[in-house]
């Protein structure tokens, strides 16, 4: 029983997969022209014989249904074009952006949870005071709030006006770790070089701060709503009839139990964070993955897209998967 | 009757803020050319960069001008048709198509069912943007691409949310007498109902107009959605980030519209939500 659903569901997280990637393959095909017109440009310097031999070098005088085998084929070797701009593989200059655009999607879910959960919690057992008000009330103007200008305002005010912070960018110039990982602030560790680290936070809080902000408004809102719910079930007053303490009875059998549908909502904002990852890194000229994707749109380097795309929506597909396997582990009710 | 009405208004400040919110907004979007004190598009390079009227700027320019000379207030009412505009129209479609192949599906179920079920799986699995970015990169820019990117992919919480409802209504007392009668499925479905559902889809699509607002506007921001020089307020406020050490206003009041225009539009979700939904009403008022 347990294996079978478990199966289901990779099986079906997989049929998801697979489809995005056809899809992605069909919206590239679409696109006016082929990849040889577009690394040509047009330049008009090459004879009809050049034109045939190179679309067969990229296996595009076959039908469609081969070359998207061949994709799919090309694909699980990690091979999804040559970049036009970069003149490397495509995949080789996304995976140099990545580490970029996984330390700051860290930061924003840790600041995110590590604010939600505290708020949460105390606008519940507070529930109707001043500070649920407060916290009610900022979690309407965060969700209401486009990352693109909340972005902006912080830079005005903290590095234009206040100049606490830098205006963006990873790390000062000259301080950037020569690490083994690509994330600035486990390699200023690494190293023990604390300018480095200082650095590297320091750039670090406007961009998180930025992309966090709906994820901890969203999740502050549910967990609130369901600590309540859980506050009020009897096995609560148990615990506290049993000699449990209040922070016990609350943190250790109420919060428990609040946090599955706070899971659910993580996961869907999850996607929401990595969707928003482009914008924020643009305000905050972030050399990450989303960066990439704007001015690869712009420059018309499509081997690069699509990579980003992809890449995008199978991490989500995954954590979506890893989500529903988290229920097990927080809920003995559900099993697979 | 109307007793009960103002009880419930009365309850909801929510309600009536969020609805006098995005009213003016509307009436702006509606009346633009009226409000609106000069032309959105007109600059003059001799006036660029004036701060707002209590900056010290002119009283003919009260929010100042940008850096082609133009009137910021301006284009920022004009936004309001263009921003608005593209989450009213994004909402409205996806509402539309939404709800009636949730109720086809709920109704009928079937293969369509299953069919519909594995392509909301599949549009669920792309974070909105990155959708909206791959239709885009393949259609190009503009206000009807955007739209068909932002509804291409909305329509799926529509249909959700229709199907279940409709499964649920379905083993309900009132539509075995609507069958006993004589009415057709699609009638049932048509006039029975919806009308009992559809305020869960009002409640929806109040909320999807915000969310699309967002999504527009950042899509704009990035240059991949309404191109210069259409006035709307996420290009706006690119606009001004080049400006943002000299011209902080710039950016500033289209951000600070999409804000208050966002907020209007969930706390009047929040209110109809509370409004509409029986579980909602007092339980002491006798049905």
């Amino acid at each position: 029983m347990r294996i079978t659903t478990l199966g289901s569901r990779l099986l079906s997280t997989l049929l998801v997969m697979l489809a995005i990637t056809i899809f992605v393959f069909l919206v590239m095909r679409w696109l006016p022209g082929d990849p040889v017109d577009r690394i040509l440009g047009g330049s008009g310097q090459v004879s009809q014989q050049q034109l045939r031999a190179l679309r067969a070098s990229y296996h595009l005088d076959q039908p469609v249904p081969l070359q998207l085998v061949n994709f799919l084929g090309d694909l699980l070797h990690g091979d999804i074009g040559e970049s036009v701009v970069y003149n490397r593989p495509a995949s080789q200059v996304i995976l140099e952006h990545l580490p970029a655009t996984a330390e700051l999607a860290v930061a924003a879910t840790f600041f995110a949870i590590g604010v939600a959960a505290p708020l949460g919690v105390a606008a519940a057992v507070w529930r109707g005071s001043w500070f649920d008000r407060l916290a009610s009330a900022g979690s309407y103007l965060g969700i209401s709030m486009p990352g693109f200008w909340l972005g902006i305002a912080l830079i005005l005010v903290f590095a234009v006006h206040l100049r606490w912070l830098p205006v963006g960018g990873r790390a000062d110039p000259g301080a950037e770790p020569a690490g083994p990982t690509g994330f600035l602030v486990l390699d200023a560790i690494l190293h023990l070089d604390l300018t480095a680290l200082a650095s590297a936070l320091a750039h670090l809080i406007l961009p998180a701060v930025t992309m966090g902000s709906v994820m901890l408004a969203v999740l502050s809102r549910v967990l609130r709503s369901s600590m309540i719910e859980e506050l009020d079930k009897e096995y609560v007053a148990l615990a506290l009839a049993k000699g449990a303490s209040r922070r016990r009875a609350i943190v250790c059998h109420a919060l428990r139990n609040a946090l599955i549908p706070s899971v659910t909502v993580f996961g869907l904002e999850l996607g929401t964070l990595l969707g928003g990852n482009m914008v924020v890194e643009t305000v905050f000229g972030w050399p990450g993955v989303g960066q990439l994707a704007v001015s690869s749109i712009f420059a018309r380097d499509y081997a690069v897209v699509q990579g980003v795309v992809l890449l995008y929506a199978l991490t989500f597909a995954v954590i979506n998967l890893l989500i529903d396997i988290s229920y097990t582990k927080l809920d003995p009710r559900v099993s697979f | 009757m109307g007793v009960r009405l103002k009880d419930r208004l009365g309850a909801g400040p929510t309600l009536v803020v969020g609805a006098v919110v995005v009213a003016i907004f509307a009436l702006d979007a509606l009346l633009a050319p009226l409000v609106a004190p000069h032309d959105p598009l007109h600059g003059e390079l001799a006036r660029r960069l004036l701060p707002p009227v209590w900056m010290g700027g002119s009283a003919d320019y009260l929010l100042g001008t940008d850096g082609l000379g133009r009137d910021v207030l301006s284009r920022l009412v004009w936004g309001a048709r263009v921003s608005f505009g593209l989450g009213l129209a994004g909402a409205a479609i996806a509402a539309g198509v939404g709800t009636a192949l949730g109720m086809v599906a709920g109704w009928w179920e079937g293969w369509l069912d299953g069919l519909l079920g594995r392509l909301a799986d599949f549009l669920l699995a792309f974070p909105m943007l990155i959708f909206a970015i791959g239709v885009i990169t393949a259609l190009g820019s503009g206000f009807w691409n955007l739209i068909l990117a932002l509804s291409l992919k909305s329509w799926v919480e529509f249909m959700r949310l229709v199907r279940g409802q409709v499964l649920a209504h379905k083993q309900l007392v009132y539509v075995d007498a609507a069958h006993a009668l004589g009415r057709s499925g699609a009638g049932i479905l048509a006039w029975e109902i919806l009308p009992n559902i559809f305020h869960g889809v009002l409640v929806l699509a109040t909320l999807r107009v915000g969310y699309l607002i967002i999504a527009a506007a950042s899509l704009s921001f990035l240059g991949l959605g309404v191109q210069p020089p259409t006035p709307e307020w996420g290009a706006m406020v690119n606009d001004g980030r080049n400006f943002m050490l000299s011209a902080w206003w710039l950016s500033t009041f289209p951000g600070l519209a999409i804000v208050v225009l966002v907020l209007g539009l969930n706390l009047l979700s929040e209110g109809l939500h509370e409004l509409l939904d029986p579980r909602f009403r007092d339980p002491g008022i006798p049905r």
